[in-house]
């Protein structure tokens, strides 16, 4: 292996308390992994939301706005995409809810999943190996990177 | 988040910076359906926002809708690439009346 091939990293944070004001770090380390594996600008902010999106989901919705709670976070990048892991301890969640419902009427709720679903490629549970809380796979295929770059013919 | 209020006679300009999320969009909820109740226009500069997601988003939709039952305009201004991203992405770009600045919203 060329050791001036940068390897891709695991940018990885655990034990995140599942709380509103812990959102901006989350986004903050979404940034800093999308710079280290070059996304585009446009890549960078849209990978923001979704797994802004997600996190916002398990505070409210899997934990219930209980302040206990914690979320860990890995994001590496594999295969020309960005793949996100988002870990909670939460009760099991009904993997429907990744369904977004089309609205017929302007409403303020359900924007959250819509989001995501439409600004990631795959987005789905995994199997949790001791079977507690839940594990969110968000996965997006983003423009060449840094580690493409070295391999061009 | 921060924010500023300019009241005038016919309008409220209420402006926002920085990132509007679910740690403060019940402030930023508050500020915009209290000014809706307060004045006959409401117009609000996004110019200056960072990042804002969906709870941002529907604060944002609630306003316009109490607007709507009041019969009176609530008008997005000089929408910030980051806001009018989410606003495309959850199809509401058309649905809010945006405008490039200020004066260009009273003139309708």
């Amino acid at each position: 292996m060329n050791a001036d091939i940068p390897q891709p990293q695991v940018y990885r944070r655990s034990q995140i308390p599942a709380r509103a004001d812990q959102l901006k770090s989350i986004r903050e380390l979404v940034n800093r992994a999308c710079a280290a594996f070059a996304c585009t600008a446009r890549d960078t902010h849209d990978i923001i939301i979704a797994v802004d999106e997600s996190c916002q989901n398990i505070v409210r919705y899997a934990y219930n706005d209980n302040e206990s709670g914690i979320i860990d976070i890995d994001i590496q990048y594999h295969d020309s995409s960005i793949e996100i892991r988002i870990r909670d301890y939460a009760k099991k969640v009904d993997p429907a809810i990744l369904v977004p419902t089309e609205k017929e009427k302007l409403s303020p709720g359900g924007l959250g999943i819509l989001l995501i679903q439409k600004i990631m490629d795959v987005v789905k549970y995994l199997p949790v190996p001791d079977n507690t809380g839940n594990i969110l796979f968000l996965s997006k295929k983003i423009n060449k990177g840094i580690y493409e770059l070295y391999n061009t013919d | 988040m921060n924010y500023t209020t300019q009241i005038e006679n016919d309008y409220i300009l209420v402006s926002f910076s920085g990132d509007i999320d679910l740690s403060n969009s019940p402030q930023s909820r508050k500020i915009l359906l209290d000014s809706v109740q307060q004045s006959t226009q409401v117009l609000v500069n996004l110019q200056d926002v960072s990042y804002i997601d969906s709870s941002g988003i529907a604060t944002l939709v609630e306003a316009l809708q109490e607007s709507r039952k009041k019969q009176q305009p609530f008008s997005l201004i000089a929408t910030s690439d980051a806001a009018l991203r989410v606003l495309e992405l959850s199809r509401l770009d058309k649905v809010f009346s945006m405008f490039l600045s200020l004066d260009e919203a009273l003139q309708g």
